[in-house]
């Protein structure tokens, strides 16, 4: 009996990695699969491979301009969301503000927020400055979930490096200014490296935003793909292929980083 | 002369008396309240503070509460892109009044705690046993990097793998369902009974890997102490996990609870590839109705009503949130 | 005189052999290539005409909205051409059918001026041009100096030009033949046996013909018949000639409904009973499944638009070529019954560059353009076309377009026309995947439409 259980448990962790890796993988087969293989029952798993929905999405569609917009939104928006919101993590950490409470509820509660509340206005307003589809918008208005977020995760960070050290600094003389860049700021690099990841994941996956508020010249990956879905005969080798390349580089990432992720994940709930 | 001397400092030290007991009671408030952290409250401190904190609430308010309160204004009017926005005029209450009469607002509100409760239950639970399981056995970067992938891809990408999955005549699982006989290898997005449950099976893959990631960090933290005791004692393993394991979790469950729950409110990528609402408003998920309502049938006053709606709901139990982590802080 | 009789038979003879082996009608039957030859010169004179007009636009980019169909396809293709010969820019977006009005109408109100080509539904007329979004073209049209001399307006097909025709003035340029009627596929009729005395495909000519040669036809893995049962507009679509097919109205001219009427009921059962015969997932399918499913042989016949008879002739996916056929949806009153879903090109009012978004609008419009892209995703709105022997012999569908344009019935173009789809839609799907009963259904659909009809004031 005792011999079988971790064979049961073996093979437990072995059938739900494979469940949870399953559609991702079909997605990746289905990439390489003819229209007529696609278009089979039962379906093929056995095939030869064609690299046409490859070529197709580089050469027909924007995936170039996409991925670059992509890139260009997210790695804006992560630092601007860092530089602006270490400081105020660090202010709420440390000091005892009036209207804390109500401060801190105020900025989870906007990480929280539904985004269909922040479209119609961003979107009106937008079109009246004249600023649509352009990536500053974009920038900004990714903002709204991740500013926020990274307050709250370097918060409880910052509550985490010892008081001793900052008083000791005080009584050396260094200025505020100084613990927090010197001291306090080296101490949460692991939350740093939490922070920026996730905001780089859940600002490159975002979709409502983007689908509104750009069209051709910023228009990011995400709604580039949704809109392969609703053309004809749905060309589902090169959803796939697109699909695959949007993930592929956040699952390499992912990879290297993902010690950090979790404790971002979990609002600083969970140590390590 | 010297008389108004005396009588001015007596003025003067009266006064200082009076500003002493009427700053003291503050002064010592102060002086309790920072003594937490054991900083000193001066006014440059006060001003550095606030000066860190500036730049993040003008962002924030002007991201966050800006929308808020234009939703607002669009609510009380009765603005609709199909008619030109230069002529409209304010309803006062009247669109609050159509929210809420509305049966199919209801049902959408029901179907999206439904969906809710449903979803994060089972997460929880799948989450729970999965990672009992995996303690400790999880340590390979390659795999942990596979618990990762549902939760790291865009959702719209996930509702467009299952949505080819569920399909009714190339989908692998009516496939596989009709090779084993199951449902009559019915199409599960097709049919208005099921296609919530299908729906639901899509989040519960995407984020039971969060739920066990999370219950996995917490059991893997928690103190050997009490078990070595447990073992002494010679308890049983169901005792153990009820009377150790549970309650030293609890604040860690809670809060994944509650994250969870505020994001499968807000769910809308998914259901827009998979359904758009539903056979029949099968899955008309609250977000996907405000959606339909604003853009499909450009009623934007209405649609910002119900935005609000779901922004009141979201900040009640972001309170609640709040509330837990606080207190997890204090005791943890 | 022997001699002479026999030279004479022989001359005889060879006169004989001559006109037997010469070939017959030349002057008849025109090869598709001499079409295309001369389509390509009067091509190439209009080519000349816009690079000469479009001087002054040298060096503008214009954007098209359109919808993600077939036609968009064969623009998007020779877009370039157009750009090579006036210097214009152009950008076609393709959106499908609910997304296209989501951002054109939030261009249009914000006056962002995004989009200059429009492709719209004809039943948007009335909700654009009452909110003042497109402008009226006939000041464009009679001005020579931006309107080709042979553009030749009269072309077009009568009900697809009243289509965007509103309160006597034309705002849409007919873009594309969108008319629905069924799909039948005459190999699997004829392998079921459904043939008349000559052994040809015989095709229902009223439902209950319709429903049994469904019936005949379903054999799994092959299906009777294929269903746009997705609560979107394609159920309404589908089932608005199903309800004209019983002699049904939505409501009449006084605005009065009259859906929930013997033929409301009589057509919503019909419809039930039709999707039973349809491929599971058939009530999450719009147009473009309807499409891949006959494409891929999965279904036997189904109600669709005529502008996909090109999938079904792609030699690279289609598993059917050759072997489709066409005819109007079957009736109770012996009527030719098919229902326009077409689509012209308008030019929005916050469009900064109206002139050249006009003249690509004419382009893309005009004879040659739609001619040279018969087979590559066009679907012509002229007669002409349709008129051409050779063309169809290629393709029978335009046999049956030809034959149902002028008749063809309408949806509804009134502003109002989109919340009533979404009240159909809703309780259409309902039917069709909820079970829900068909009297309830029409009973609901009824009230809304009629309340949505007061309220707007047309009664």
């Amino acid at each position: 009996m005792k011999k079988i259980i971790p064979i049961l448990i073996y093979s437990f962790i072995t059938v739900v990695l494979f469940i949870f890796v399953f559609p991702y993988a079909w997605m990746i087969l289905t990439s390489f699969k003819t229209r007529l293989d696609i278009f089979t029952v039962p379906p093929k798993f056995i095939f030869t491979p064609y690299l046409q929905h490859y070529v197709d999405v580089f050469t027909k569609g924007r995936f170039l301009r996409n991925f670059l917009n992509s890139a260009i939104v997210v790695t804006c928006t992560t630092f601007l969301s860092v530089a602006v919101g270490t400081p105020a993590a660090y202010s709420l950490a440390r000091f005892e503000l009036l209207g804390k409470k109500h401060i801190s509820i105020w900025i989870l509660s906007i990480r929280m927020m539904p985004p269909i509340v922040a479209v119609i206005p961003f979107f009106l307003i937008a079109a009246k400055l004249r600023v649509l589809d352009t990536h500053g918008l974009l920038i900004l208005v990714y903002m709204t979930f991740n500013l926020p977020f990274v307050i709250w995760i370097l918060r409880s960070f910052f509550e985490d490096v010892p008081l001793e050290l900052e008083q000791a600094a005080i009584l050396d003389g260094y200025s505020r200014w100084s613990i927090f860049t010197k001291i306090a700021l080296p101490l949460v690099k692991p939350g740093l490296v939490s922070v920026t990841i996730l905001c780089i994941i859940f600002s490159w996956n975002e979709f409502l935003f983007a689908n509104v508020l750009t069209k051709e010249v910023a228009q990011t990956l995400p709604p580039a793909i949704s809109v392969l879905v609703t053309t004809r005969t749905l060309q589902w080798g090169r959803v796939g292929a697109l699909a695959t390349l949007v993930v592929l580089p956040i699952v390499i990432f992912t990879y290297f980083i993902q010690r950090h992720m979790v404790r971002g994940l979990t609002l600083g709930a969970v140590k390590g | 002369m010297g008389k108004s001397n005396a009588v001015d400092k007596a003025k003067v030290s009266a006064v200082e008396v009076e500003r002493v007991s009427v700053l003291f009671p503050l002064r010592i408030w102060v002086k309790e309240k920072t003594e937490k952290f054991g900083f000193v409250i001066s006014k440059t401190e006060r001003r550095f503070a606030l000066a860190l904190l500036l730049p993040a609430i003008v962002v924030l308010a002007v991201v966050g509460v800006f929308p808020a309160i234009y939703c607002g204004w669009l609510s009380a009017t009765n603005i609709n892109l199909a008619r030109a926005t230069t002529s409209f005029k304010y309803i006062g209450f009247h669109n609050w009044e159509e929210l809420l009469h509305s049966p199919y607002f209801w049902n959408s509100f029901g179907i999206t705690m439904l969906f809710m409760v449903v979803a994060v239950c089972v997460e929880f639970a799948l989450g729970l046993a999965i990672a009992l399981v995996f303690t400790g056995k999880l340590r390979s970067k390659f795999l942990r990097t596979i618990m990762l992938i549902p939760m790291i891809m865009a959702p719209v990408v996930v509702g467009l793998g299952f949505y080819y999955i569920y399909d009714g005549f190339f989908g692998i699982i009516p496939w596989a369902f009709r090779k084993v006989g199951l449902l009559g290898g019915v199409a599960p997005l097709g049919k208005a009974s099921i296609a919530l449950w299908a729906v639901i099976a899509v989040d519960v893959w995407q984020w039971t890997p969060f739920m066990v990631l999370i219950l996995l960090a917490g059991l893997e933290s928690l103190p050997v102490a009490p078990y070595e005791a447990a073992q002494v004692d010679n308890a049983s393993r169901w005792r153990v996990f009820t009377k150790i394991t549970l309650p030293m979790l609890k604040p860690v469950i809670l809060i994944a609870i509650l994250l969870r729950v505020i994001d499968a409110f807000k769910v809308f990528d998914k259901i827009y590839v998979l359904t758009a609402g539903g056979p029949s408003s099968a899955t008309e998920v609250l977000s996907m109705w405000t959606y339909r309502k604003s853009f499909l049938l450009f009623n934007v006053s209405l649609g910002a009503t119900s935005s609000l709606m779901m922004l009141y709901v979201v900040l009640l139990i972001c309170v609640l949130l709040y509330t837990v982590l606080t207190m997890e802080k204090r005791t943890g | 005189m022997r001699r002479i009789k026999k030279s004479l038979l022989a001359v005889i003879l060879c006169i004989a052999l001559v006109i037997c082996f010469v070939p017959q009608g030349t002057a008849t039957e025109i090869r598709l290539g001499d079409y295309m030859e001369a389509a390509k010169v009067s091509h190439q004179h209009l080519l000349e005409w816009l690079a000469e007009v479009s001087k002054p636009y040298k060096g503008t980019t214009i954007r098209m909205i359109t919808e993600t169909t077939p036609p968009s396809d064969w623009t998007e293709e020779a877009a370039d051409e157009f750009t090579k010969h006036t210097g214009i820019k152009v950008i076609v977006e393709r959106q499908a059918h609910p997304h296209l009005q989501e951002k054109a109408l939030m261009d249009f109100s914000a006056g962002t001026g995004i989009y200059d080509v429009f492709n719209g539904d004809y039943s948007w007329t009335g909700k654009y041009v009452e909110a003042g979004y497109v402008v009226p073209l006939d000041d464009y049209l009679n001005d020579p100096n931006i309107t080709y001399f042979d553009y030749f307006p009269e072309d077009f097909y009568a009900g697809f030009w009243e289509g965007t025709t509103w309160k006597g003035r034309p705002y849409g340029l007919p873009y594309d033949s969108v008319v629905q009627y069924m799909f039948y596929n005459k190999a699997d009729f004829e392998n079921a046996g459904l043939v008349d005395a000559e052994g040809n495909a015989l095709f229902p000519r009223t439902p209950d013909e319709w429903l049994a040669a469904v019936k005949k036809l379903h054999n799994p893995p092959l299906y009777g018949t294929g269903v746009q049962g997705k609560r979107h507009l394609s159920v309404v679509c589908e089932y608005l000639p199903i309800l004209w097919a019983f002699d049904g109205q939505l409501y009449d001219e006084n605005y009065n409904v009259t859906l929930d009427s013997e033929a409301g009921l009589e057509s919503v059962k019909f419809y039930k009973e039709l999707s039973k015969y349809a491929p599971p997932g058939a009530t999450t399918w719009t147009w473009d499944q309807v499409t891949t499913g006959l494409q891929q042989h999965i279904v036997a016949m189904s109600m669709l638009w005529d502008e996909n008879y090109g999938a079904m002739e792609d030699p690279t996916q289609s598993r059917v070529i050759g072997q489709m056929r066409y005819g109007p949806v079957p009736s109770t009153t012996g009527k030719a019954i098919s229902h326009y879903g077409g689509s012209s090109v308008f030019i929005p009012t916050s469009s900064k560059k109206k002139i050249p978004a006009y003249l690509f609008a004419q382009w893309a419009t005009s004879k040659s353009v739609q001619l040279l892209g018969v087979g590559k995703g066009a679907s012509p709105t002229r007669r002409s076309i349709y008129a051409i022997p050779i063309l169809r012999k290629m393709y029978p569908s335009f046999i049956a377009t030809d034959a149902a344009a002028p008749v063809t019935g309408w949806r509804p173009r009134i502003p109002e026309w989109d919340d009533m789809v979404e009240t159909m839609a809703r309780e259409l799907n309902a039917v069709l995947a909820a079970d829900k009963d068909p009297k309830a259904a029409l009973k609901v659909m009824a009230a809304e439409i009629d309340k949505i009809l007061t309220e707007a004031g047309y009664k």
